[in-house]
């Protein structure tokens, strides 16, 4: 069954089309990591999927709604919920804050307090600092939270931009091991956007690469780590 | 002594209601990272709404909650309707707007209310109070005790409640507060509508001491102006605390500076600003503002 499908989209930013053409479909409880270099258009593509650029063309649907349109606060709280590339936090409000306003999005209470609950469980660490403002946060705890934020309003999709961007190996590993529990306890659905290739196809069932602004190449992620072009290009073998 | 208790409590009285219209600046300018010259003029509007309400014959009470009710509305509405398309604009356009707003507001009362004086009478008795032998007045004490009221309301609301929370996070961070399913137009207009209401109860305590007439909130920006600097405009409980500490200067120089007078106090909180600017820019309660280039 399709979760999300996106057909013939292009997007950008007034005249300048970051995408052209994009197709990509992504299964429920599947993980589908989109691989590129810089400026392949990757968060572009996520932005437009959250609602964040209001005008790019083409279909996009999401449980079978036409996500044309619409808000971006709308997109959130049909549970496709989009954690930004880089922080994304704020900064000002506590760790229990932040984990508040992303619980919201749950129908009710006791929903909220379970989700928040699991998430503490995910990052003990988020636990521990929950009295401090967001913005005293390492980057990797910040990571964290901004993933920990998402996954406290019980979403039935997340899309993830760079979660590995400018962190050390170790926090990585602990981002990517908390996101692998809840993909394969709970089956959440992921649209993983990557430059850390070899991350990303471990986790995921299938794959497509993005080359300045247009799909290349795509497969199950196996085929795509084994293929000798993708290797070297973007996994530096 | 008594005199200088007596010029105290009387500054005390007139910086709650600069702080309380500073609280108000502050309230947009976290919201919305702009600095509402129309604020005086907003509270005036309200002011002469719940005077012509309690002209009809309302009773203070109704007529005043009628008052705060609209103020919300037309805060909310002035936000929807217009500021928001300045919203990206630079700081210039966004103050030539305000201004703006304060010359129509102004002339359009005027139009409506005409420029003689009208008296607002207050909930309390205008009668005077003796404690130990310093003597102040039941207005003094009821602006005390509103402002802290509102301040502790204004507390609960953005620390406690779930609306409150959506709005900070709104202010910080509006891109991850809309992925986080918030309405950050919504959240911004519901900032101008309370910060209209805040102006609101101030416009209300002070008329009675000022009388009513379309320039009279003039000054009281100006002070509000300076309290918000002081205490520093990221910082609510600063800009009420910023209030009083303009209202104490402004009280003890008209006092006891003999050529200060009640003709140059305008002049002490202009002098306060600069002051304040030069010395301390983010004010006494302020956050560094850091901007990432």
């Amino acid at each position: 069954m399709t979760l999300l499908s996106v057909r013939a989209m292009t997007a950008g930013y007034g005249p300048v089309d970051v995408l052209r053409d994009v197709s990509l479909e992504v299964e429920r409880g599947g993980v589908v990591a989109v691989l590129g270099s810089n400026g392949a258009g990757k968060t572009t593509l996520l932005r437009a999927l959250s609602g964040l650029l209001p005008d790019c063309r083409g279909e996009i649907t999401f449980d079978g709604t036409s996500l044309r349109g619409m808000r971006a606060e709308r997109i959130a709280r049909l549970g496709l919920v989009h954690v930004p590339e880089g922080r994304g936090t704020f900064p000002d409000l506590t760790v229990e804050e932040n984990l508040a306003v992303g619980a919201y999005l749950n129908g009710d209470r006791s929903a909220a307090r379970r989700e928040t609950g699991r998430v503490y469980e995910l990052f003990p660490v988020l636990k521990e600092r929950r009295r401090q403002p967001a913005g005293l946060l390492s980057g990797g705890e910040q990571q964290m939270l901004a993933l920990g934020r998402a996954l406290a309003g019980g979403p039935r999709m997340l899309l993830l931009d760079e979660p590995s961007m400018g962190l050390a190996p170790l926090v990585v590993r602990q981002i990517f091991d908390a996101l692998r529990a809840v993909v394969t306890e709970e089956g959440l659905t992921c649209l993983l956007v990557e430059q850390n290739a070899s991350m990303a196809l471990s986790m995921a069932g299938y794959a497509y690469i993005l080359t300045v602004g247009a799909v290349t190449a795509q497969g199950p992620a196996a085929d795509l780590a084994d293929d000798e072009t993708v290797r070297r290009a973007y996994l530096a073998l | 002594m008594q005199q200088l208790v007596q010029t105290l409590l009387d500054g005390v009285g007139s910086g709650m209601i600069y702080g309380s219209l500073a609280l108000a600046l502050v309230l947009i300018h976290q919201a919305t990272r702009i600095p509402n010259f129309a604020q005086g003029e907003m509270a005036m509007l309200s002011t002469f709404v719940a005077w012509e309400l309690i002209d009809r014959g309302l009773p203070w009470i109704a007529a005043v909650a009628i008052t705060l009710a609209l103020s919300m509305a037309g805060g909310y509405g002035l936000q929807r309707g217009l500021i928001r398309w300045v919203e990206r604009s630079p700081h210039l356009t966004q103050v030539m707007v305000t201004l703006g707003v304060f010359m129509v507001i102004n002339g359009v009362a005027g139009l409506v209310w005409g420029y003689l004086p009208k008296t607002l009478d207050g909930p309390v008795s205008s009668g005077s109070l003796r404690i130990a032998g310093v003597t102040t007045s039941w207005q003094v004490v009821g602006m005390v005790l509103v402002t802290v009221g509102m301040l502790l309301l204004l507390y609960l609301l953005f620390s406690r409640s779930r609306l409150g929370l959506q709005l900070r996070a709104a202010a910080q961070n509006p891109t991850s507060a809309r992925l986080a399913g918030i309405n950050v137009g919504r959240a911004y207009g519901i900032g101008w509508g309370l910060s209209a209401v805040v102006g609101a109860v101030a416009g209300v305590m002070v008329a009675p001491q000022t009388g009513l007439e379309p320039n009279f909130m003039f000054p009281i920006l100006l002070y509000a102006f300076a309290g918000a600097t002081v205490g520093g405009f990221s910082s609510p409980g600063g800009a009420v605390v910023g209030g009083v500490l303009v209202g104490l200067v402004e009280a003890l120089t008209a006092t006891y500076v003999g050529f200060i007078g009640t003709e140059l106090s305008l002049t002490v909180a202009l002098v306060t600003i600069v002051i304040v600017l030069l010395v301390r820019p983010d004010g006494l309660f302020g956050k560094k503002e850091v901007a990432r280039v």
